[in-house]
């Protein structure tokens, strides 16, 4: 293509300076800085310092309990809840998109009209929609008064490991249909008969042929729920009742609350070094073009 | 594919149709008096409102206030967060605003508040509340002494204990350990209440322990983040803030931290529900939170003469119940004191004494204060 | 048997999804303002609505800012898509893996970083940044909508015309832009989407001066939602419902193959 129109990406280059690079190592800049009381900036390692030192709280789990740092703590705590989550939207979404995909495949019809209220919930605001889970499931709420009727409950749902990962699944489970079903639906229904012909059992065709051809699907969903899932603040923020720490309401209330810029640069740093470096491993396992691809795969 | 721009014509038409319904204004030759108080904290209903057994007629005294000053017309804007209210300040210009005490303070201190002209508050003059005046509403006495030649206060209201008497048995004492020792009791574990914001809950907990609410010695303030802790993990209170109501209402707790205001909503709700609102006590301790919402006009204000009309118009005895009625906090009115149900105005817990209310403190805010405090709550959550 | 399971299994899951949103739309009807305990029908709330200047100046600054900062990125991408396809292939991979960096950062971190942008170059808090926010994160989403469809269109075309006697912008507006449309089209649906949708940003860069409808609902939420946002929330959904099912009955056939291009992003 002609020479000339290069010329039309530089904006964007200075764009993508100022707005993507400029801010995240400006980010790196306050981890490193503070102010003092002079107004001006000096150089400490005190956010890095808060991150990996500070108070201790007990860790438990497994049975197991140990004195780790705070922000450790929360960490590890965010990882394993973000985990649950995505294995749960998986074991929850991968039938449903594969049941969707079968449809399509083999009556094309039904999907459209499914797929489009899979994403028809996401135009109601997600707040209000997260909120609304705690009428459900209060102690006095619709789902304990319905367990009331066969005699079970009152169930304590909120405000604990339940409630938040409920939340969590809730909100990302599209996100796990989504791409899993955008790969499942290209399958040629040739292929399974093929396979069946060939003497695979269903199950057989599922372990050796859906699901291998599904990882990318797989893959790209995990990445949309785990990331979110680990770094949301609203959900905790809603569904502990305030009073539950992840790292996202971690970083928020210092930016927020304490005003310690250097802190939640620091605690910042680190989370995004993690998500790159899980991302790199994730990234490797897909398509070596990916990079310039649509937005699912 | 040329049918997809069917998908977003409607879109954006959708989104144009809607835009003119944010905007539409009638202008006339009235002047304006813009106000900008709290949200859900004026009376706005035509309802008639039984409270406490007594029947009052509701109106909405801001269509009240045009038809009794037809010279102006009100322009009524809400807030839920008194930063935000101050942020807005600079921007845009009111002639009434309505912030919490240490807000005042803090406006006061930075110039942004004129003093009012109280030869027009004739209704402040003849039926704002002595005791208000008693209140210490700064630990900077000068600013003590001059804050209501800035501020009408508008409502007030305490921190205390929302308790079941048929559970507890009834509370005599305004001693803050008799007071608060149920809510560390774990007799009534998932039985507590407890709001979920910071200053409340290490409030309590000072408080109980027999410190300042604004204590700022670490030693106080580990022994306050250590009993919250030990709260959590023995007591599990309930943590919320508007569903607590339901759910004293309901029986499903048996006491908590509350403001007075929540606690005549309780009642009521209760007596809707057919039942005894006298089960639900609320006790006011000795030493514990009061906060004040005042009314001032700031110094960039445009229509001062409206403004000293709607502050004096707010003390109007008719319009000043209306409102009590309608906002359940504490009214700063004589006359409406009279006139609003005996058992609430001689309930020492919402109209303190004069011994009791020099023992009350406001939250205070500095640096200092919100620094420890929040390291402590950080931790607390932690946990 | 076994499709009935099947169905069964989905109806489960579009249960779990839709319970919230069904209690949403039935509490905007109740008369008390309890959020678990029915007091009656009334429309009071849908009134009250109408007069509550906070929510409808809200909901102004959400759409205006959804329009605009849509408007701005979807433009701007086109240009940029174009000059970016231009560039020799090692350097158009590189700026396609920058592009990529907001996607696969955490919206926490990209809300963060952006205010501390405008915290260090003094920008004051308010409606220019949470524009210039919105558009940022809108940017990188407009342009992976439209660049395949750029690859998929036969670059000769825009040579042919330029030989025909097209100035490049002629052959830019008349030849390269309708070859585009259909990318252009879900950058533009899916930026207004996500700008409407969006908290984290706009929490971090919003300031005090300006609230969306996502910021006013999160502070009432934090001490009680007002029934009038699930009024609003139930207009806004209902309208949203009936333009899509129209446009769905009509163009059913195409939904399935737009939605691979256009996923709805990162909403929470």
């Amino acid at each position: 293509m002609n020479k000339s129109l290069r010329r039309l990406s530089f904006p964007y280059l200075l764009w993508i300076l100022i707005f993507t690079v400029v801010p995240l190592l400006l980010v790196a800049f306050f981890a490193l800085t503070a102010y003092d009381s002079n107004g001006s900036l000096y150089f400490t390692l005190d956010g890095f310092k808060n991150v990996f030192g500070g108070d201790t709280v007990a860790f438990s789990f497994l049975g197991l309990s140990v004195q780790l740092p705070l922000y450790i703590n929360v960490f590890i705590r965010s990882l394993l809840i973000a985990m649950v989550c995505t294995l749960l939207c998986l074991l929850l979404g991968y039938p449903a998109a594969w049941i969707m995909a079968k449809m399509e495949i083999e009556h094309r019809r039904g999907s459209n009209i499914l797929l489009f209220l899979l994403v028809m919930p996401m135009w109601m605001n997600a707040l209000l929609r997260t909120y609304a889970w705690l009428a459900l499931l209060e102690p006095k709420g619709i789902v304990n008064n319905f367990l009331g009727l066969f005699g079970l409950g009152p169930v304590q749902f909120l405000y604990n490991d339940f409630g938040i990962g409920l939340g969590m699944v809730y909100n990302y489970l599209p996100f796990m249909v989504l791409p899993i079903y955008s790969v499942l639906v290209k399958i040629s229904p040739s292929l399974l008969e093929a396979a069946a012909d060939l003497g695979a059992d269903p199950r057989r065709v599922m372990l050796k042929v859906v699901l291998p051809m599904s990882r990318p699907g797989i893959l790209s969903g995990i990445n949309m729920v785990l990331m979110p899932a680990m770094t949301t603040f609203l959900i905790p923020d809603l569904l502990g009742g305030g009073r539950y720490l992840l790292i996202g309401n971690a970083i928020e209330r210092q930016y927020m609350v304490s005003r310690d810029y250097t802190t939640g640069s620091a605690l910042s740093i680190v989370l995004l070094i993690f998500v790159l470096l899980s991302m790199q491993i994730v990234a490797r396992n897909t398509d070596p073009d990916a990079d310039e691809g649509g937005l699912v795969a | 594919m040329k049918k997809q721009v069917k998908w977003l014509g409607p879109l954006l038409a959708a989104a144009i149709l809607l835009l003119p319904l944010a905007g539409c204004q009638s202008s006339g030759k009235r002047q304006k008096v813009y106000v900008y108080n709290w949200g859900e904290y004026i009376s706005d209903s035509d309802d008639s409102f039984t409270f406490y057994g007594q029947t009052y007629q509701l109106s909405d005294v801001r269509k009240d206030f045009e038809a009794a000053y037809p010279q102006y017309q009100l322009e009524y804007q809400t807030f839920d967060d008194n930063e935000k209210m101050y942020a807005k300040l600079d921007t845009q210009s009111y002639d009434v605003i309505i912030p919490s005490e240490y807000m005042v303070t803090r406006l006061i201190r930075e110039d942004k508040l004129q003093k009012l002209d109280y030869s027009q508050l004739t209704n402040v003059e003849q039926y704002m509340d002595p005791r208000l005046k008693e209140i210490r509403y700064s630990e900077d006495d000068t600013i003590n002494q001059e804050i209501l030649d800035y501020a009408v206060p508008y409502f007030y209201c305490t921190v205390g204990l929302i308790y079941n008497q048929e559970v507890l048995g009834t509370i005599d004492s305004t001693d803050p350990q008799d007071v608060w020792s149920v809510l560390f009791d774990q007799t009534y574990n998932g039985q507590i209440g407890m709001y979920n914001s910071m200053r409340e809950s290490i409030g309590v907990a000072l408080n109980y322990l027999g410190y300042s609410l604004n204590s700022v010695d670490a030693d106080q303030l580990e022994a306050a983040k250590t009993l919250l802790i030990k709260q959590r993990k023995e007591v599990q209170p309930i943590v919320g803030v508007d569903e607590l109501k339901d759910k004293y209402v309901s029986g499903e707790l048996v006491a908590g931290v509350a403001w007075s205001g929540d606690h005549t909503v309780v009642q009521q709700r209760l007596e809707a529900a057919g039942e005894d609102p006298d089960v639900m006590q609320y006790v006011l301790p000795e030493g514990s939170n009061i906060s004040v919402d005042m009314m001032c006009i700031p110094k960039n204000a445009q229509n001062v003469e409206g403004a000293l009309a709607f502050i004096n118009y707010m003390y109007d005895t008719e319009v000043a119940l209306k409102n009590a009625v309608y906002v359940g906090y504490s009214s700063p009115q004589t006359e409406v004191l009279k006139q609003l149900p005996e058992v609430l105005t001689s309930n020492v817990n919402y109209y303190p004494d004069e011994t009791l209310l020099k023992t009350l403190e406001v939250y205070e805010s500095t640096d200092e204060i919100d620094k420890k405090y929040d390291e402590i709550w950080q931790v607390y959550l932690a946990n | 048997m076994k499709r009935k399971l099947n169905l069964l299994y989905l109806i489960l899951v579009y249960v779990f999804l839709y319970a919230p949103i069904v209690v949403l739309i039935v509490f905007s009807f109740n008369a008390s303002k309890s959020r678990t305990a029915w007091g009656g029908f009334t429309l009071d709330w849908y009134v009250k609505l109408f007069h509550n200047s906070e929510i409808l100046d809200a909901l102004k600054t959400t759409l205006i800012i959804a329009c605009s900062s849509a408007l701005i990125s979807t433009a701007f991408a086109v240009l940029s898509c174009i000059g970016i396809y231009a560039l020799p292939g090692r350097q158009r991979r590189l700026v396609m893996s920058i592009t990529n960096i907001p996607n696969i950062t955490p919206d926490l971190v990209t809300g963060i970083a952006l205010m501390l942008l405008f915290f260090f170059i003094n920008m004051p808090f308010g409606f220019v940044t949470l524009l210039l926010a919105h558009t940022a994160f809108n940017v990188p989403y407009a342009i992976l909508s439209i660049m395949p469809k750029l690859r998929q269109m036969d670059i000769h075309l825009y040579e042919a015309a330029q030989d025909l006697g097209c100035t490049p912008g002629q052959a830019i507006r008349k030849v390269i832009i309708p070859e585009i449309k259909p990318g252009i089209l879900t950058a533009l649906i899916l930026t207004f989407t996500l700008s409407i949708d969006d908290f984290v940003i706009s929490y971090f860069t919003a300031g005090n001066e300006v609230t969306t409808l996502a910021l006013t609902i999160y502070s009432m939420a934090r001490k009680s939602v007002n029934p009038q946002i699930n009024a609003l929330s139930t207009l806004l959904f209902v309208s949203v419902l009936i333009l899509l099912v129209i446009v769905n009955l009509r163009t059913s056939r195409q939904f399935s193959r737009r939605r691979k291009t256009a996923t709805p992003g990162a909403l929470v």
